[in-house]
């Protein structure tokens, strides 16, 4: 059976069980994602299987709103859109359509969690060279943040660390700052619609991204205030915290377990302020 | 999330995902299981889509929410809403196949009646031929062996007891969605064996029974002037709770007319296969709907309108005879009494627009399909905007105006006696401005009143009489310090039926 037929039979099937079915978006994904594969596994022993399953799944997918146009929103949009024509091929024969579904349940199980760990796992998609080395991957793009911190007393004397948003963004220009989880910071760009995170662990700061902006996480934990105290400094609960390279704060944000994050009006840089263990 | 620092949570988490709804069976097939975790309102809205996309075409998307704005100058402007808007031609079925309940589409031959409750059949999951085969087409000939079945001419024959003769039911008896077409044409003798299954759910011939089970039921009615109708029984008509109209094609969608004639092909020929509900679904959504809250704000506003509906001031000068019933039964209407005898200002007080109340059937369909809608748009609970979209059609044949009134001789409000829709906006909005004017007089009257339900048995005699005494009190300064009205004789009915209970504890207690 040729391509072109496996890809009508495949629609027709669709058609007959989605009621938010697009034929052309269904098409595009045909002419991309499924030619690639199908390119890639030419010859091979399961390319028809290949090709049925990443069908099966690309319909489901549209149907259900998780793979859309423009850039991937989740992990399971950027996997059936990009690596699985990338990497399904590099996976031994026979372990392929495993390797697929395996990319599906993982995806799937990302859209029922707080849309800040599919973000997480998303942002370092460009980690995964294997579908073999998905499970390790996934957990570890997700243990920094599962980790709650442990509750810091807000002392002093506080150890600054700085953060340079340029290898991931040239153009960034850190800005407004909010708690997306409870390690994690989402901090804005004061000129454009573009997101970084920013994963806080003690002795560690780590940038990722680019994102969607993520919704607020409210945490129960007490943090103290935080107020710019001329000059070139912070008053954080009763501690001052001289910040002499940041003459103008753009945005200063308590995070539980005793960070501070500030960003600069004129800087790429992001400081990240720790308090005493 | 994980609380616990360590990595185990994370592999715990990913290992769950990996046993997810994707599975390689033999042969290298990749099946993917439907799945278990389905939001049944989202699958309900996604039906909606399908339907007023794909299949039904209608341009009269008439259940509008959000503020109200108006567009144009003059007498001919128009309203637009800042929200969400659908077809009531098409959500007030799907809301009456979730809640398994009574509907009737009117209109004239060839709008769509019999094709949206086809739908609705093979949304339930009958597959077309079988919903086709079970209609029930009303007849002027329709017997109730038509109906209901009959015994097998062989059984009848060979019995000596009633008990040994074995009626053959018909399938359609059984089958979750129900379709009578035509209902207006059935003969009368023959619509008092449908009252029973619709009202009852069960049907009884030869000392057998055969039960409905759940079931949405949907009928059809084109209008009178067709011919070769018969008069509805009263009771059958009340049985319907809610009426939907149908609505003229629109121009518009001639193109995709065209097209399905070229191509043979009609919407009911396939439904997609993710919008069809099973019928455990079916029950489940039934029941989240009855479990979407009514706020005590909503009820006390909806309580407030149709509390005064059946209020007749003229009908009797005894307190529980101030209703249109009492007019009913002696033979007379409402225009007989609502006259200038009346000292109530006919364009305010509402009792004067209606020739009659509703009854308890009507109050629950229309909780029933306010809570029906908020579950559909995804609301925590009903609001009034979900009340307000629901009522004209609960309420579309079950509430008559009262056409001699002054208030219809009004240029503006003429239009009104045409539109039941509008009306009946009319009514809810009117009673709204009312019931906030009202507030001051009747939150100390609710309070009492909340004060002194609930058992009287625990309470002390000394508190029972002072009780009574608070009671007669606040009857005092109603009746004597405002005019009554509707809203005024609701609560005096409450006071005084409190009153009597209290009084009734009080005789008990010395009759001891």
């Amino acid at each position: 059976m040729s391509f072109w037929v496996r890809c009508a039979m495949a629609a027709e099937q669709a058609e007959r069980r989605y009621a938010a079915w697009d034929p052309a978006a269904f098409e595009e994904f045909c002419r991309e994602q499924v030619a690639t594969l199908a390119v890639r596994l030419e010859g091979e022993p399961d390319a028809d299987a290949c090709v049925d399953a990443l069908l099966t799944l690309g319909a489901e997918a549209l149907a259900r709103g998780h793979v859309g146009a423009g850039a991937p929103r989740t992990f399971l949009d950027l996997g059936l859109r990009s690596l699985a024509p990338a990497l399904v091929p590099a996976v031994p024969a026979g372990g392929r359509v495993q390797a697929l579904a395996r990319l599906w349940n993982v995806g799937e199980g990302l859209l029922a969690e707080p849309p800040w760990l599919d973000a997480m796992v998303r942002a370092r998609a460009g980690e995964l060279t294997r579908l073999e080395d998905l499970e390790r991957f996934v957990e570890a793009a997700i243990t920094p943040v599962l980790v709650l911190p442990p509750p810091s007393g807000w002392a002093g004397p506080f150890t600054a660390r700085v953060v340079d948003t340029r290898p991931l963004d040239d153009l960034f220009l850190p800005g407004a700052l909010h708690i997306a989880a409870p390690s994690v910071v989402c901090v804005r760009d004061q000129r454009r619609p573009a997101c970084l995170g920013l994963v806080l662990r003690r002795g560690e700061a780590e940038l990722m991204g680019p994102l969607d902006e993520l919704p607020p996480w409210e945490s129960a934990a007490p943090a103290p205030a935080v107020t710019v105290e001329a000059p070139y400094g912070l008053r954080v609960g009763v501690n001052a915290v001289p910040l002499p390279q940041v003459h103008t704060p753009a945005a200063c944000l308590a995070v539980p377990g005793g960070f501070v994050v500030v960003s600069s009006a004129d800087s790429q840089r992001l400081w990240v302020l720790e308090a005493a263990p | 999330m994980g609380t616990t620092p360590t990595t185990p949570d994370a592999r715990s988490l990913v290992r769950a995902w990996l046993d997810g709804r994707a599975r390689v069976e033999p042969g290298d097939r990749l099946v993917l299981a439907g799945d278990a975790a389905t939001d049944l309102a989202e699958k309900c809205r996604r039906a909606y889509d399908w339907i007023a996309e794909q299949a039904v075409l209608t341009a009269h998307h008439d259940l509008e929410l959000g503020v109200p704005r108006r567009l144009g100058t003059g007498d001919t402007g128009l309203t637009v809403r800042d929200g969400p808007a659908w077809a009531s031609f098409i959500l007030l079925p799907l809301l009456n196949l979730v809640c398994g309940r009574r509907l009737v589409f009117v209109g004239a031959p060839g709008r769509g009646k019999t094709t949206v409750a086809t739908l609705m059949g093979l949304l339930a999951g009958d597959d077309l031929q079988s919903v086709r085969d079970g209609i029930q087409h009303g007849h002027p000939q329709l017997t109730i062996a038509d109906l209901l079945g009959s015994p097998l001419p062989g059984d009848l024959v060979r019995a000596t007891d009633a008990r040994a003769v074995k009626v053959v039911w018909r399938r359609w008896i059984s089958r979750r969605v129900k379709i009578i077409d035509e209902y207006n044409r059935i003969p009368t003798k023959t619509q008092s064996a449908l009252l029973s299954l619709m009202a009852e759910g069960y049907a009884e011939m030869f000392e057998q029974v055969v039960h409905t089970g759940p079931s949405a039921w949907f009928l059809t009615a084109n209008d009178d002037l067709g011919g070769g109708t018969f008069p509805v029984i009263e009771a059958l008509r009340d049985r319907i709770d809610l009426v939907v109209r149908c609505t003229p094609f629109h121009a518009r969608h001639l193109e995709v007319l065209a097209e399905r004639i070229a191509q043979d092909r009609s919407p009911e020929a396939f439904v997609p296969a993710d919008i069809v509900f099973g019928p455990d679904e079916l029950d489940a959504a039934g029941a989240e709907v009855r479990a979407v809250p009514v706020p005590p704000e909503v009820l006390d506003v909806l309580g407030f309108l149709l509390g005064q509906l059946d209020f007749c001031r003229r009908a009797s000068d005894r307190l529980e005879a101030m209703n249109k019933d009492t007019l009913h039964l002696a033979g007379r209407r409402v225009g007989h009494v609502c006259t200038e005898d009346c000292p109530l200002d006919k364009q305010v007080h509402l009792c004067a627009q209606t020739e009659n109340g509703v009854s308890p059937r009507a109050y629950q369909a229309l909780l029933g399909f306010a809570k029906a809608l908020a579950w559909f748009r995804g609301a925590g609970a009903v609001g009034l905007e979900d009340v307000r979209l629901v009522l004209p059609w609960v309420l579309h044949d079950k509430l008559r105006p009262n056409a001699t009134s002054e208030f219809f001789t009004k240029e503006e409000h003429a239009v009104l006696l045409y539109d039941r829709v509008a009306w009946v906006h009319q009514l809810l909005d009117r009673a709204l401005a009312q019931h906030a004017a009202y507030r001051p007089v009747r939150e100390p009257v609710r309070a009492l009143c909340h004060a002194q339900e609930g058992s009287l048995g625990g309470r002390a005699t000394p508190e029972l009489r002072q009780a009574a005494a608070e009671l007669e009190r606040a009857m005092v300064d109603l009746v004597d310090h405002h005019e009554l009205s509707g809203a005024v004789y609701e609560d005096l009915l409450a006071l005084k039926s409190l009153h009597a209970r209290v009084r009734a504890e009080l005789a008990r207690r010395r009759a001891r």
